[in-house]
């Protein structure tokens, strides 16, 4: 989006950006300010992409490159406003990496006009418990943790303590401080992040050719593969090479 | 074809992955997006088709993957596209002839890149009409059927599978309308599937198997993490549990092509590819070439990488220069690798594999003199002791493999899901899940219809599954066509839900599926009952 596209747009398609961008401006805004306000803001937007989008994925944006910004969508006459809800009671858990999962969930109407209309509810939270396999059972309960939501609340990032072990995740409402169940969710597994040993003794050079799988800089990539931020990517960071002591 | 490998050290896997989505919007008189099909057509897919020929030509024994979407390779079949691909192509002709004449008196340092440009583009509609008569994907199978070519397939629209280990049905859908398509398309089943962004999750392996792929591709970690140590490292494959193989990627063979910050594309010589004349030319100018009402790129770029912070400061690309050093790279590139098998050989009881998969288009469209590079690297190749060869030669000759299972892992970004579960797009699987429930109960509600209701649940189906394709998800994350993103996903989940809700009331409405069906008009042999749970 370039100055010269900006200016080109209507006063109130400036005003509409500005809008959707939740930018601050005074009424009366004159044309010209509100063009280097929106400017601004997409420099800002760029700037805060190329931080969170690692070169790796900025080239493998570029497949999807049309111009320099991004350009926004005046067609609102197609605007589809998809449906908010599903009136279900639902909850769903996904691994997102190792170590943190992604749930959202969401009850039906009438669940949720009843918990507003109950004069003993309290609140409801997210039970994370962890299990020794994707099995439920109470007594085998190794561990669990407690999250408050609220009843507008839909989907939170949770972190998982463990890594190699089993997650299901739980909706509780509480009434006169008693838990009720609401809804359980699936089971994630949570995955390692860290090489085994061998079950095989014989493996004479497995250690070597581990290393030069991951850890070498013979041949012109060098990366840890022992925390998930320098795992190999598509772009390794140039920081990540480790002496040979250090492996 | 394996006992021509005796006398060699060494396996080099390189493997192509080309995927675009689904673009084609016959409703409107251009589109702006069906640019990603073109750009990659005139800067990809035709200079490695020239590229296949030229070894060819030479007698250059070279051996390779290509995974060609079934996105993709609808595009490519599809007459409509075709017409405006050549339209596209005729329109940038135009603009090269006036690029010659403008930087004749006007930008003379430009001027033969401009005589370049104009020649690229007389080329590509050269081959396209009259040596492929449009037909890319007979080209491909002629060097599938050549042996040069391992043809794999990814899922139908390159969903990231781990978004929805929840729903085996969905997946089974995936898997299985991919293998019809490549099957329909290429008259041959493939042997294996290039997972999209390799997103695997243990347990994977179980779908695929059934579809007789024997094979597919995963992250270095993957390989790495497995639940047992791997003997070889990633230079031999694993066998899962249940037979399928995995093969993981090199990680030196991959920064070196990958990292703008010292693999070779980032060399200053190179060609630049955001400054070009979309941006710089008055818009008057340009206009009448781009149908975009705004300022886009038209492929028309003269300057050299060099100054990487400021567009403003580059310098003009010189041709000879930056064939020289792509001669460099291409010999520093096979040097290495023939380095890495000398060792690799002194620790294995086998040959080692060295797997090099990339993005397609990250060749001619990203890094320009990328088709030239795998030209050269293929030449290089026949003169070492490396073979380039395939994971299905490397099963041949050494069937039995080591068995584990590989851990959750991708090639995205920071190496799991974060790129597809993210603050910017996780909004969309609520309704992706929702969609493959309805899905699965249309298909137990209708589990044999003909006629206008077949047609409705297939359409249904199909919409399903454009939906799900990773790349809404992931230009949603990378902020490059966001509300172009958003609203596919939007309205595939529209049209879908739209197609329900009529057959819960028991109205189609024939001209409206009519209309949908010949805008996505992609797996024509498509059933919906295969969202069912028993079927297959």
């Amino acid at each position: 989006m370039t100055k010269e596209r900006l200016q080109s747009l209507s006063y109130k398609s400036l005003l509409e950006i500005a809008e959707r961008d939740h930018l601050a401006y005074d009424e009366g805004i004159e044309k010209e300010e509100l063009i280097a306000l929106v400017l601004d803001s997409l420099e800002e937007e760029r700037l805060d992409r190329e931080r969170l989008n690692n070169l790796a994925v900025r080239i493998e944006a570029t497949k999807y490159n049309v111009s320099l910004d991004e350009e926004f969508d005046f067609s609102s006459a197609e605007e589809i406003n998809l449906p908010e809800r599903y009136n279900e009671t639902k909850i769903m858990l996904m691994l997102r990496e190792p170590t943190w999962g992604f749930v959202y969930w969401d009850l039906k109407f009438d669940t949720v006009k009843e918990l507003e209309n109950d004069p003993s509810f309290q609140g409801l939270f997210l039970r994370m418990v962890e299990l020794p396999e994707a099995v439920y059972s109470k007594d085998d309960i190794l561990d669990y943790f407690d999250i408050p939501v609220n009843l507008t609340d839909r989907r939170r990032y949770i972190k998982f303590p463990t890594e190699d072990s089993f997650y299901t995740i739980e909706l509780f409402s509480i009434h006169n401080e008693e838990e009720k169940l609401i809804i359980r969710s699936n089971f994630i597994e949570t995955s390692r992040n860290y090489i085994l040993p061998s079950r095989n003794a014989e493996m004479n050079n497995s250690d070597e050719l581990v290393r030069l799988s991951g850890f070498s800089s013979e041949f012109g990539a060098a990366v840890p593969v022992a925390s998930y931020i320098k795992i190999p990517q598509r772009i390794l960071p140039l920081d990540a090479e480790i002496s040979e002591e250090d492996y | 074809m394996i006992d021509s490998y005796t006398d060699k050290k060494g396996l080099i896997s390189m493997v192509l992955h080309a995927h675009l989505p689904f673009v084609r919007h016959p409703e409107y008189e251009s589109f702006l997006e069906e640019s990603w099909l073109f750009e990659a057509l005139s800067e990809t897919y035709l200079p490695l088709l020239r590229v296949f020929r030229s070894l060819e030509k030479d007698s250059v024994p070279f051996r390779m993957v290509m995974s060609i979407s079934p996105t993709l390779a609808s595009m490519l079949k599809d007459d409509f596209l075709q017409e405006r691909y050549i339209a596209h192509l005729n329109k940038m002709l135009e603009l090269a002839e006036k690029e010659v004449e403008f930087t004749k008196t006007n930008e003379p340092e430009s001027h033969e890149l401009a005589l370049m440009y104009r020649e690229l583009f007389a080329r590509n509609l050269k081959d396209y009409t009259e040596v492929y008569d449009r037909n890319l994907i007979r080209e491909f199978s002629y060097f599938h059927k050549k042996g040069n070519l391992e043809l794999m397939t990814t899922t139908a629209t390159h969903a990231f599978l781990p978004c929805f280990r929840e729903y085996p049905e969905m997946i089974k859908a995936q898997i299985l309308t991919a293998v019809e398509s490549h099957d329909r398309i290429f008259g041959v089943m493939p042997d294996g599937l290039w997972l999209p962004e390799c997103g695997y999750f243990p347990g994977l392996e179980e779908f695929i198997k059934p579809f007789g792929l024997r094979y597919f591709v995963s992250s270095s970690h993957g390989i790495l993490y497995a639940d047992d140590r791997p003997e070889y490292g990633v230079y031999g494959p694993l066998s899962c549990p249940n037979g399928v193989h995995v093969f993981g990627r090199d990680k030196a063979s991959s920064r070196a092509v990958w990292s703008t910050e010292d693999g070779y594309p980032g060399n200053e010589v190179y060609r630049d590819f955001y400054r070009d004349i979309g941006f710089d030319r008055p818009r008057d100018y340009i206009d009448p070439y781009t149908n975009a009402g705004n300022r886009v790129n038209t492929g028309f770029k003269y300057y050299a990488i060099t100054d990487k912070e400021d567009l403003g400061n580059k310098k003009f690309y010189d041709i000879s220069v930056a064939e020289k050093q792509v001669l460099a790279d291409a010999g520093d590139f096979v040097q290495k690798r023939v380095e890495q098998v000398e060792v690799l050989s002194g620790l294995m009881d086998r040959k080692p594999v060295i797997l090099c998969p990339y993005d397609a288009e990250l060749f001619g469209h990203w890094w320009f003199e990328g088709p030239r590079f795998i030209e050269e690297v293929f030449r290089g190749i026949a003169k070492t002791e490396l073979v380039a060869a395939t994971p299905l030669d490397y099963l041949e000759m050494y069937p039995h493999n080591q068995k584990a299972t590989p851990a959750f892992s991708s090639w995205g970004d920071k190496g799991y899901g974060q790129v597809w579960i993210d603050g910017s797009n996780d909004w969309i699987y609520r309704h992706l899940h929702k969609v493959i429930e309805r899905m699965m109960e249309l298909v137990e509600r209708y589990p044999d219809e003909s006629g206008l209701k077949e047609r409705a649940l297939n359409q249904a189906a199909r919409e399903v599954l454009l939906s799900q394709a990773s790349d809404w998800p992931f230009i949603m994350k990378t902020g490059t066509t966001v509300p172009y993103a958003v609203k596919r996903v939007k309205t595939h989940i529209h049209n879908f839900n739209f197609i329900y809700d009529s057959l819960c009331r028991n109205v189609v409405k024939t001209e409206w599926l009519t209309k949908l069906e010949k805008r996505n008009n992609l797996f024509p042999g498509i059933n919906y009952r295969m969202f069912g749970k028993e079927y297959l």
